[in-house]
């Protein structure tokens, strides 16, 4: 069995290409999670800019928040990698099948692939990462953003990427490749057919989602209300809105296909647009995975930026009860955290992409004769180019949508709780959401959907109509 | 019995590969194909029939030569071009994978329609139906590809292919993942178009039982097109075909 795991990073190993740069971006996100909490800590000690106590611990508790995050946005995206890598050797595990391989031991050496890239994977971004915040601290310093203090890189918490990486993808790998477990024998001899979207979904463990979604939003509530004594009530609120949100991502099998059908609408009646909105649907777990991703990515962005615009909105209160000095302490503390906030959403979003263009490229290629069917009866390049684009656009705008409506609620939730106790506004407020960053989001996802498709629709034109007729 | 040619192929290679390792897939081929017509293309495995389909249908181009439908030299079309000639005048049946799976058994049907931006008329509707009816698909018409037998699927093709009402229908070894009675009635409803509607049928075959409902059987061997015969019994083309592979 180690033998044929061995065997599949050898041959092949570009099918763990993505794994590899997600996990890479993953254990790069943390690392820089950690050396950014040690590094801004020291130079709040010695800057002396981030006077009281409050703003320490909103710093460590965002930094755990994303280091959270960070790992979970890879599971997801590699749980799918995994999937689609598993699909493409549908045919390899149904002959081992046919031989006599369990399932469950076919699935075990998929595990050891995951731990063997999510170990390369680990190390690599680890480095990568020491490599870059090494090189961050003189031209901050330099730049007079950072006062000259030494800043220890090497901590014994960074083994904790590489050993995140591997358990991660290890585990990601595991739930991702459940499709093992469901390649019939059958599917060697070649005679299997599509398999249906009823006959795909599967019971998601409705009580879990369940559970997940009241728990969690009566931790977030529970949050926000102690947040108006305490900020302190973001130990709670944090972890809850963390949970409720892991009970959308575990039913979104459920929460997302109506979304996807609606966006889908969007794109009209045409041809390319009818064809793209059954492809979208026809693996529903994998364009629903792709959309995940992308919903953790904005909904991080947006929840932040709508934290930050209540906090600029209600800024005034703070400078009435707590000072102009303070005032402004606070508002150059939130903007250099949004800084580098940025720069770790950026890692999600970068995380998210891979996610995307992998899912497509496998959507391509598992319909080449599909495609060449189409082109022999008369569809013209430019149509498979926009079937392959809306198929694109309909994941993307479905992400950014949901994380739109997600990111304003726990935006909101988060300014509320942090700022609402008497120690600051003293009061509960609406939440501020700043236009821009609604055009911002919806322009960027379109975006992400253009250069995601931009490989995967080199492939589809390239599919012959002649390719239709191949008897493999 | 013959009408009027619909394509003529004159002097078509086909050289597949690069230099020092070529194929000569096809070699100097000239032939026309008549409307109202069942013609077969019959040869051993490897010998060229599938190429000399792709080319006579314009899915594929020859390394010389020409295709004309009418006036109309293929080599000539752009890609965008050939598309609409394909979607328009030419009708096609695989061996296997003819139809999209997301797709119902009328969306397929239509789906030619649906390619080029039209709707077919109510009349057009109307004859459409009718033909799906004779193919006995009106109970399956809400039906997904999966949910249909080999032979069910084939008529769904066939019904695809007679729906634009095409110049031509090409059907490569249509009948090659039926059984026997089953490929009995997919040819019995290709030869009847060649009847009822005066299309130019072109059969792609390398069983003898499938030939035999030709009016026209070619022979290829090595790129060549060795025999041209009129309608000849299954036993006789069997003979045909056991000289061909000995001469091999
Ligand atoms: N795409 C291709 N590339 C290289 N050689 C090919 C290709 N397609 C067909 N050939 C070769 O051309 C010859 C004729 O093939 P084909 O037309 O498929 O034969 P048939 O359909 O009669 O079995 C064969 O020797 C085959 O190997
Ligand atoms: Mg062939």
């Amino acid at each position: 069995m180690i033998r044929l795991t061995l065997r599949e990073l050898q041959v092949a190993p570009a099918q763990h290409v993505a794994t590899l740069i997600v996990t890479s971006l993953g254990a790069l996100f943390a690392t820089i999670v950690i050396e950014a909490d040690r590094v801004l800590a020291s130079q709040s000690a010695a800057g002396g800019f981030l006077a009281h106590g409050f703003v320490r611990l909103l710093l460590d508790v965002l930094g755990s928040v994303f280091l959270f995050v960070a790992i979970f946005v890879s599971c997801i995206v590699i749980a799918n990698t995994f999937g689609i890598v598993m699909t493409a050797r549908a045919r390899r595990i149904a002959l081992l099948r046919l031989l006599g391989a369990e399932g469950r031991v076919l699935r075990r050496g998929v595990m050891l692939e995951g731990a063997i890239v999510g170990a390369a994977g680990g190390l690599l971004g680890t480095a990568i990462g020491v490599a870059v915040v090494a090189a961050l601290i003189p031209l901050l310093t330099a730049s007079g953003t950072f006062v000259p203090t030494p800043s220890p890189l090497v901590t014994p918490l960074l083994v904790a990427p590489a050993l995140i990486g591997i358990a991660s993808t290890t585990g990601a790998a595991w739930f991702g490749s459940g499709r093992v477990s469901t390649v019939t024998p059958l599917e060697a001899v070649g005679a299997g057919q599509e398999p249906t979207r009823t006959e795909l979904r599967r019971r998601r463990r409705p009580w879990l989602v369940r559970g997940c979604l009241s728990l969690g939003t009566a931790m977030l509530v529970a949050g926000v209300a102690i947040g108006s004594r305490t900020p302190l009530g973001l130990f709670i609120a944090a972890p809850g809105g963390a949970v409720s949100f892991l009970g959308f991502v575990l039913g979104a099998d459920a929460f997302l296909p109506p979304v996807l059908q609606v966006v889908g609408r969007l794109f009209g009646g045409s041809a390319p647009a009818s064809l793209s909105r059954g492809n979208a649907l026809r693996h529903p777990q994998r364009s629903v995975r792709s959309a995940v991703s992308l919903v953790i990515g904005v909904t991080l962005v947006v929840m932040f930026a709508v934290a930050a615009a209540c906090f600029s909105t209600e800024a005034g209160a703070v400078a009435a009860t707590a000072g102009p000095q303070e005032a402004a302490s606070d508002a150059a503390f939130v903007t250099l955290v949004l800084g580098v906030l940025g720069v770790l959403i950026g890692f999600s979003l970068a995380i998210a992409a891979v996610g995307l263009v992998n899912s497509l490229s496998l959507s391509v290629l598992q319909r080449r004769r599909e495609i060449g069917l189409l082109r022999a009866i008369g569809l013209e390049r430019r149509q498979v180019r926009l079937m392959v684009l809306f198929e694109s656009l309909q994941i993307t705008l479905t992400g950014s949508a949901c994380g739109l409506v997600l990111g304003v609620l726990y935006g909101w939730a988060a300014a509320l709780t942090a700022l609402s106790s008497d120690h600051h506004i003293g009061g509960y407020f609406l939440p501020t959401v700043p236009l821009p960053l609604v055009v911002a989001v919806v322009v960027s996802s379109a975006l992400l959907a253009v250069v995601a498709s931009l490989a995967p629709t080199r492939r589809a034109t390239a599919v012959p109509p002649v390719a239709a007729l191949a008897v493999d | 019995m013959s009408g009027s040619p619909v394509i003529r192929a004159r002097s078509l290679n086909k050289v597949y590969g690069a230099q020092g390792a070529e194929v000569h897939a096809l070699r100097d081929v000239s032939v026309d194909i008549t409307g109202s017509t069942l013609t077969a293309i019959m040869g051993p495995s490897g010998s060229g029939k599938s190429t000399l389909m792709h080319l006579l249908a314009g899915l594929d181009r020859p390394t010389s030569g020409t295709v004309l439908y009418d006036d109309l030299e293929l080599s000539s079309l752009s890609d965008r071009q050939l598309t609409s000639l394909r979607r328009n005048l030419i009708g096609f049946v695989f061996q296997a994978f003819n139809l999209v799976p997301t797709l119902t058994v009328l969306e397929n049907v239509l789906l030619p329609f649906e390619l080029g931006g039209t709707k077919p008329s109510g009349e057009h509707r109307e004859w459409i139906l009718e033909r799906a009816a004779e193919l006995g698909l009106m109970p399956l018409l809400e039906r997904r590809p999966h949910q249909l037998s080999g032979g069910q699927q084939q008529r769904v093709a066939i019904a695809r292919a007679l729906a634009i009402r095409p110049r031509v229908i090409f059907a490569d070894e249509p009948t090659g993942n039926l059984d026997s009675r089953t490929g009995v009635e997919v040819l019995a409803m290709l030869e009847s178009a060649t009847r009822e509607q005066d299309q130019a049928v072109v059969l792609v075959t390398h069983d003898p039982a499938a030939a035999a409902w030709a009016d026209r059987v070619l022979f290829i061997s090595d790129g060549r097109i060795v025999h041209d015969v009129g309608r000849t019994d299954a036993s006789t083309l069997s003979e045909m075909v056991l000289e061909l592979g000995g001469a091999r």
